[in-house]
């Protein structure tokens, strides 16, 4: 099993990035900017709501570990950093919702950059401990100090996240759709900008190979420690969209459990690739919904999937879908 | 008094810490391996005990006996049937055993329910006054216990010839299997061990508190953080790190900081990464 | 301005959801006389507390076979939708949602805790359906209900400062000093914010207070510290799960102060664990809202049934449905035939209908006033000392 399973499509991937995967992503942008127009049901314009929101997780998930090799177990950390950031502000002091999104993202990023030097120091496997130790902090904070968190009983009462002229749009949630829609389809160009062309190729060699990059001029430290403020930033902003989203913020949103999501988003979409984890992504979210029809089984199957993903497709959906284009003919 | 009294309750947490800890850095310093579903054995054990004592009516010491041997020797056969995710990278291993860990606990959720249950056994009821402490003689029995256990395992390590095999490979794989250590025969007695005193922890540990499906999750955690701190796959520093840690947080608690219990050994963790990355205990030779 | 705009756009919202129950009621059965009534289940089926989930289904279908049993409400079949929440108040908003909006239920009962009560509370004008919280104690609730704003919540269940005002009289008559010892989490937290006041209030001394995560495997530490410090009793707010070994270190110890429960140290799970040694729970004391022994005609049938122990949660869904819900739907029907969302609100405002655990009659903050029960264990058994009717709060 390599390190890497799909770097090697990458470079592919850039290649064609013309035609198209610009149809693709275009058709895509159009569903999506339609989807509250032609979806009945709030429902499911809920259940989109969610999946976008998942989208802008998984995707700064995969930035570190797809792309520089560091499996961050610290996700929740972030995520609740900036939903707790963007509540408080929000309910204490009484800070809009745009504005909050921007203190949400610094936060993050500024939680990130104050940890990354110690945790860059060690070693790949010591940093997934690492972070895992620092999302158990920041949840047992988020718990205990309830004079500033309200502990387990919650931020409650967060501003719904329908700025200004999205209120015109009709109902609130539909406004509070396009505020995800927007972040969701701002973290997969972020995603795309940062893995493809000069970016990628340096993100590549910092993961392929430290030493030849720094040879290269390279400081992989510095790519390092911006990838994981970038990922945080997204992770905070996410978690600030969710506050407002759900109007409220506990302690049991940070556990590990989403941890432990994000991974079947993500190896089984397949690590390192956009299109993969937002298939994985998409796969995730639907069967979650699906689960609350025929629960009882649906934590066993998660495990069961992730193991079989993991031992039987250790590159996930991802090259199961590539594989199926060279069969019929798209890839030079 | 209250001091010691303080120590005494933290050396029983720390002697369950200590034994999936110690485990799990065997696991790590021979094999490479990170398994995420170590507590999830000591849980599994747990329910086994459960049901030959409690269900079966065999009595308490043989069923402690036949849950360890079972469980040893379902880690010799993990280590065989597992070679090759035993050798993956470790990205895999996480996932895979962080996998393993939530199939295992659904499954006893299944099959067990999620109600917590209790086990006490003549033992635990028993209590006793030793130097002023009123202690049940289940926690002599598992104080007594570990000290046997780890001394046999150490003296094992030390000197007889299948230890030594396995504080080779822990040191240098490449040059232990050149001069003819069979890598199989050393991942499934290393396994084996492992899953052993996982299971001594489960039964002599679960009829002082209560065993439910989610008790192996946190043990895991916390057994990390005793390997961290014990620096990476070091058997003594793991084994100090884990008693250490169970005096820590029953002294938080005893000080009136209960609700920082859990974060300490994080906390902790996170300290020693940062300052220590060798782990506590310094340049000591490695098993 | 944005306000009236706002409201427009609500208002045909609410217009296009009301046009599509109403469908939804006629659509399907043809026969609208015979369509079912459909009622949602908000619960845990899964995570920690997946017991709860259990109780609650097992006690929801039996009350809905009884009703059934018995012709229905105005001739029509009462059905459960069932929507897991597992316990978090991001997942009990889409539960409620997907009740709401594809199942199209007429009520939903909510089983989420109070944080997923209070996550939910605000979208329901939105969906325009009535929830029926039943076991969440969270005093914010009170506030926000009926005339505090929300016209679709509802509670059947008393909350902390409510049990809180009984109870604390109780213990103050019993001890002058006392331990608190609480989960941290919105269940003991809130407690211990209830009896802090009340219990000073009343000349009761708090010597300690000290809160502990979920599953603790040693209450040593804890209780060697509460051992020290002395006091007559001690107030314990935990579940069964570490009651049992809480019981058991204290027993260890030999301690002997007066324990009082606001748990379930009266459940089942409790009781079977301490009956290899029953005297270590002696006279240890709980208010709860419900326990064995209250309702024995609803506990023989459940066993009956489930050839499994009765619980509280399972209990207050029972109630819920057999007696609250089935009481508005009836009285819908007797008034205009139609039971719809907005008939079922307006009929759970006016009904009083008497219930084993008290008559239920919801008050301008649409609350409810059961009974509180002090119960003690005596020979590992629950015995019911007291049955208190509770009186609406002075806020």
């Amino acid at each position: 099993m390599t390190a890497r399973p799909v770097s090697a499509g990458r470079p592919d991937a850039a290649r064609r990035a013309g035609s198209p995967r610009a149809a693709v992503a275009a058709a895509l942008l159009a569903a999506g900017l339609l989807a509250p127009v032609v979806l009945g049901t709030p429902y499911l314009r809920h259940i989109l709501t969610i999946g976008m929101l998942n989208a802008a997780l998984a995707l700064s998930f995969d930035l570190l570990a797809g792309h520089l090799g560091y499996v961050s177990l610290a996700h929740p950390a972030f995520f609740g950093v900036g939903a707790y950031t963007a509540a408080l502000l929000n309910t204490r002091w009484g800070l809009p919702v745009g504005p909050t999104f921007l203190a949400a993202l610094g936060g993050g990023a500024l939680l990130a950059l104050a940890t990354s030097a110690p945790f860059f120091r060690l070693s790949e496997l010591s940093f997934a401990i690492g972070t895992l130790g620092l999302s158990l902090v920041v949840q047992a904070v988020a718990n205990n100090w309830v004079e500033l968190t309200g502990g387990p009983m919650c931020v409650t009462g967060v501003g719904y996240p329908a700025p200004g002229f999205l209120a015109r749009l009709g109902p609130p949630q539909v406004g509070a759709y396009y505020v995800a829609f927007a972040l969701a389809v701002a973290v997969a160009a972020l995603y795309a900008a940062l893995t493809t062309g000069r970016v990628g190729r340096v993100l590549a060699a910092v993961q392929g190979d430290e030493v030849l990059a720094s040879a290269f001029g390279v400081n992989p430290l510095r790519y390092k420690v911006v990838g994981f403020a970038v990922s945080a930033a997204v992770a905070a902003a996410a978690g600030a969209f969710y506050a407002h989203y759900t109007t409220v913020i506990c302690p049991d949103d940070l556990s590990p459990l989403l941890t432990l999501n994000l991974l079947v988003m993500v190896f089984v979409g397949g690590l390192g690739s956009l299109r993969g984890v937002l298939v994985g992504t998409a796969l995730f979210t639907t069967l979650t919904e699906a689960a609350r029809f025929a629960e009882a089984v649906s934590q066993l199957v998660y495990g069961l999937v992730l193991l079989a993903v993991v031992l039987f497709a250790p590159d996930g959906l991802e090259a199961i879908l590539r594989r199926w284009a060279r069969g019929r003919g798209q890839t030079p | 008094m209250f001091l010691v009294e303080q120590v005494v309750n933290g050396l029983t947490l720390g002697s369950l810490y200590g034994l999936v800890a110690v485990g799990l850095a065997l696991i790590l310093g021979v094999a490479r391996f990170v398994n995420l579903a170590h507590g999830q054995v000591m849980m599994l054990s747990a329910y086994l005990i459960l049901l030959l004592h409690r269900r079966q009516g065999l009595p308490y010491g043989p069923a402690v006996l036949l849950t360890v041997t079972v469980l040893t020797a379902a880690g010799a056969l993990t280590a065989v049937a597992g070679q090759r995710v035993i050798r993956s990278s470790w990205r895999t291993q996480l996932v895979v055993t962080l996998a393993v860990a939530v199939i295992l606990e659904s499954l006893v959720i299944l099959g067990m329910g999620a109600v917590p249950q209790v086990l006490p056994t003549a033992y635990s009821r028993r209590v006793v006054r030793v130097a002023g402490l009123a202690l049940s003689v289940q926690r002599l029995l598992v104080f007594t216990a570990i000290a046997a256990t780890f001394a046999a395992l150490q003296a094992f390590l030390t000197y007889s010839r299948s230890g030594k095999a396995m504080r080779a490979v822990a040191q240098n794989r490449d040059l232990a299997m050149a001069l003819g250590v069979d890598p199989v025969r050393v991942g499934a007695l290393t396994f084996g061990i492992a899953f052993g005193l996982a299971a001594l922890a489960g039964t002599l540990l679960s009829p002082l508190y209560t065993i439910y499906p989610a008790m192996g999750a946190a043990v895991t955690f916390k057994a990390l953080a005793a390997v961290v701190m014990g620096g990476f796959g070091q058997v003594t520093g793991t084994l100090g790190a884990a008693l250490l840690l169970g005096v820590a947080e029953s002294l938080a608690g005893g000080f009136g900081l209960s609700v920082y219990q859990d974060s300490l050994a994080f906390l902790l963790m996170i300290g020693v990464l940062v300052l220590r990355p060798q782990g506590l205990f310094g340049a000591r030779v490695r098993l | 301005m944005i306000r009236s705009r706002r409201g427009r756009r609500l208002a045909a919202a609410v217009a296009v959801v009301a046009a599509a129950s109403v469908l939804g009621a006629f659509g399907p059965a043809g026969a609208q006389d015979r369509s079912p009534i459909k009622v949602g289940i908000s619960t845990r089926l899964t995570g920690r507390a997946a017991l709860i989930g259990d109780g609650d289904r097992k006690s929801v279908l039996m009350a809905l076979e009884e009703i059934n049993a018995g012709g229905g409400i105005a001739g029509r079949p009462v059905e459960a939708v069932f929507a897991d929440n597992r316990g978090v108040p991001s997942e009990a908003v889409a539960a409620a949602r997907k009740l709401a909006e594809v199942d199209q239920v007429v009520a939903i009962v909510d089983s989420a805790g109070s944080s997923g009560t209070l996550a939910v509370m605000p979208i329901l004008p939105e969906l325009r359906v009535v929830n029926l919280a039943k076991t969440s104690t969270n005093p914010q609730i009170y506030a926000l209900s009926g005339v505090g704003g929300n016209p679709w919540s509802f509670r059947m269940n008393l909350d902390d400062e409510m049990i809180a005002d009984v109870y604390s009289a109780f213990i103050a008559q019993r001890v002058r000093t006392i331990s608190v010892l609480a989960y941290s989490d919105d269940f003991g937290r809130g407690a211990a914010a209830a009896y802090r006041p009340r219990l000073a209030a009343r000349g009761v001394r708090v010597v300690s207070e000290d809160f502990f995560d979920r599953g603790l495997p040693d209450y040593r530490p804890l209780l060697s510290r509460v051992k020290r410090l002395n006091p007559q009793g001690i107030l314990l707010v935990v579940t069964a799960g570490d009651a049992m070994v809480f019981v058991r270190q204290f027993a260890e110890l030999g301690m002997t102060q007066k324990v009082f429960s606001r748990g379930d140290i009266a459940s089942p799970e409790f009781v079977a664990s301490i009956q290899d040694a029953p005297q270590i729970a002696e006279g240890w004391m709980e208010a709860t809202l419900w326990a064995q022994g209250v309702d024995t005609f609803y506990e023989q049938r459940y066993r009956t049934r489930w050839t499994s122990e009765p619980i509280i949660h399972g209990a207050m869904a029972y109630y819920a449905v057999r007696h609250i819900l089935a009481a508005a739907f009836e009285d819908a029907a007797a008034r205009g035939g139609r039971i719809d969302r907005e008939t079922v609100r307006q009929s759970l405002g006016r009904i009083s209908v008497p219930t084993p655990i008290g008559t239920i009659r919801f008050d301008a903050h649409n609350q409810a006033y059961p009974n509180l029960y002090i119960v003690e264990i005596r020979g590992g058994r629950v015995v019911i000392l007291r049955s208190l009717r509770v009186s609406p709060p002075q806020r």
